[in-house]
């Protein structure tokens, strides 16, 4: 039916669509493999929006008429807690029958802690830093609090933190695809650091 | 890179600036101005580069119809980097490029009334129609001040009215800033593709290709003979789209024309099929795919006028995303029209530009971040607040208010 097996992104703002085309830009995958849209107008997400839409394509790409395709969903954690989140996605999709997310079956979830803009400001952070790559560190830099939110510019207690630079999302998303999903540098976002390996194990299976 | 385009007088287009990222898509209704702006930049980048004189690119009909004034203005702000030949580098700057034109509405005749080109503020040519010196016979002269990269003033000399005088100075070693800013002038693909009116044949090479693609087989003449990397990758994207299964894509002699061909490898035998006997959507790739391989190679702009039109559903989003990719590589810089969905949800909301105009008046240009922050954010994709006539500007939200809920 096609001649790629199609990944199905599913962002939920436009950092995410560029975060994802910089790491499909940075891994090599032509512009042919995968399908990138927003359903979302406006400057804020919308997560209940991208969990009904991952369902849909879940349920889609479970069909016994569906060709093979991959989905990635990115998700905002918006300070509800990773655990939360997870839960909620399993939820969603185990009340459907549908299965649950597994890169090693074509469904993968990239979860933030509170949105990307952390992982953006902390690759400017490592980036001016020299982009020391030992995972043992030592790490030049102040680290980023996954508990601030740098999209909002407060921190949990609502007071506000600085605006400072950020790296552009795509340019983040290939910095994400270089990272050795084995051994991520000291200092790297614990969030982050589960990414890389679901996301090489995703496009593994859909051979790209 | 272009980085602002200001026109005043030209068709919908008065008193108009568009400013330009590294990715610019110009989204609005139909007759809202957009295709004017490239049609306008097509223009002044034809006489720059010689192509035409002013007479034949700006008629009195190119005036704005409901406007009663006799002059059109135009300015081309554009942003290089630092680069040059050898140890001798040329600096990073701006270079704002202004263009005022004398129209003649009663004989539809027309001068250039002044011809400028400034680098960082500084002047490296000034043109202009000198009335004071006319004499007896009534007649103005055109004259022009040339300057050296350093400032200081050159030779004065008498120009042709209709021509650009920047087109016709020659290189010298101490007007290579000069020479710069018209080499990327000269490199500016901007394409407005009519498949139906592409020819497979070419009687000599050619520069650079018609605004509607007409030429291409004269312009991929040039291309194979001296950019021949830029034409494999072509080729390769073709290989990779549109024309699977192509083996070669290539001019052939027939009697005094070259043709080009398409050609396929069938069980030992050469198929080969005409540029002209190829699909619309073939065509229309085949151009794109040069103008994006050789504008990366000359690290110049591309400028497109609805690169959708006849492409395939399956082609549309990978060939935007490779926009989108290149530019934020720096290279080559592109600016689109477009009516697709695609361009809408993914492009506009952070690179477009929303024109829009009322009935026989003016072209406006706003950000479309600036037009979709006036509305709330909602789960209804931009295409389809476009499509149901929901996006405002911020001007007619302030008025309007209950717009939307209408």
């Amino acid at each position: 039916m096609s001649r790629h097996c199609k990944i199905v992104v599913l962002p939920e703002d436009s950092c995410h669509a560029d975060l994802a085309r910089g790491y499909f830009q940075g891994r090599k995958v032509s512009e042919k493999a995968y399908d990138l849209r927003r359903k979302w107008t406006g400057k804020n997400g919308n997560n209940a929006a991208v969990l009904r839409w991952l369902c849909e394509e879940v349920r889609r790409q479970n069909h016994p008429g569906s060709p093979r395709y991959g989905i990635i969903a990115l998700i905002d954690e918006d300070g509800r807690g990773l655990g939360a989140c997870q839960t909620a996605v399993r939820t969603a999709l185990t009340d459907l029958g549908l299965p649950a997310i597994d890169p090693n079956g074509g469904r993968c979830l990239i979860l933030p802690m509170r949105n990307v803009e952390t992982w953006m400001v902390w690759a400017a952070r490592w980036q001016a830093a020299g982009s020391q790559s030992s995972p043992t560190g030592p790490v030049a830099y102040d680290l980023v609090s996954e508990e601030d939110d740098y999209k909002k510019l407060r921190n949990p207690n609502g007071n506000p933190i600085p605006n400072e630079p950020k790296m552009e999302a795509s340019q983040a998303g290939k910095l994400i695809a270089k990272l050795n999903p084995a051994c991520p540098p000291a200092g790297t976002p614990p969030a982050l650091r589960e990414i890389p390996q679901p996301l090489s194990d995703f496009l593994h299976w859909c051979q790209l | 890179m272009l980085t602002r385009f200001y026109v005043d007088n030209f068709k919908c287009l008065a008193n108009v600036a568009v400013d330009f990222s590294p990715l610019t898509v110009l989204v609005g209704q139909n007759g809202s101005g957009k295709s004017s702006v490239l049609e306008a930049l097509r223009r002044v980048s034809d006489l720059l580069t010689q192509r035409n004189n002013s007479e034949t690119l700006f008629p009195t009909e190119s005036l704005t119809r409901w406007d009663t004034r006799s002059e059109q203005l135009f300015e081309l702000d554009v942003r290089l980097p630092a680069g040059g030949d050898g140890n001798d580098l040329l600096p990073a700057g701006l270079y704002r490029y202004t263009l005022r034109l004398r129209h003649d509405r009663l004989r539809e005749k027309n001068r250039i009334g002044e011809e400028q080109l400034k680098f960082e503020g500084k002047v490296l040519y000034r043109g202009w129609l000198d009335t004071s010196a006319s004499g007896e016979t009534g007649t103005p002269t055109f004259r022009a001040h040339l300057f050296r990269d350093d400032g200081t003033q050159g030779a004065e000399v008498l120009g042709d009215w209709h021509y650009s005088g920047i087109g016709r100075i020659g290189p010298r070693p101490e007007n290579r800033l000069l020479q710069r800013f018209r080499r990327y002038v000269d490199h500016l693909v901007i394409l407005a593709i009519n498949p139906a009116s592409i020819s497979a044949e070419a009687r000599k090479e050619q520069s650079m290709v018609s605004f509607d693609g007409s030429d291409f087989a004269a312009w991929f003449l040039y291309l194979s003979h001296n950019h021949g990397l830029a034409c494999r990758e072509a080729e390769r994207k073709l290989q990779e789209g549109v024309l699977p299964g192509l083996a070669l894509f290539q001019t052939e002699s027939e009697g005094a024309v070259q043709v080009a061909k398409a050609i396929y490898q069938h069980k030992g035998n050469d198929i080969k099929i005409r540029l002209d006997e190829l699909s619309a959507g073939q065509k229309t790739m085949v151009i794109l795919e040069h103008a994006l391989a050789i504008t990366k190679a000359w690290r110049s702009s591309v400028i497109i006028d609805e690169p959708a039109n006849f492409l395939g559903l399956a082609e549309i989003q990978p060939f935007l995303l490779r926009l989108q990719n290149g530019a934020d590589e720096g290279e080559p810089q592109a600016i689109v029209t477009s009516h697709h969905p695609v361009a809408y949800d993914l492009f506009a909301e952070q690179n477009g530009r929303w024109l829009e105009r009322t009935p026989l008046g003016p072209a406006q240009v706003s950000k479309v971040a600036d037009v979709v922050a006036g509305s709330r954010d909602t789960a209804i994709p931009l295409s389809e607040l476009v499509e149901r006539g929901w996006v405002l500007s911020q001007s007619q939200t302030e008025s309007a208010p209950s717009a939307r809920q209408a």
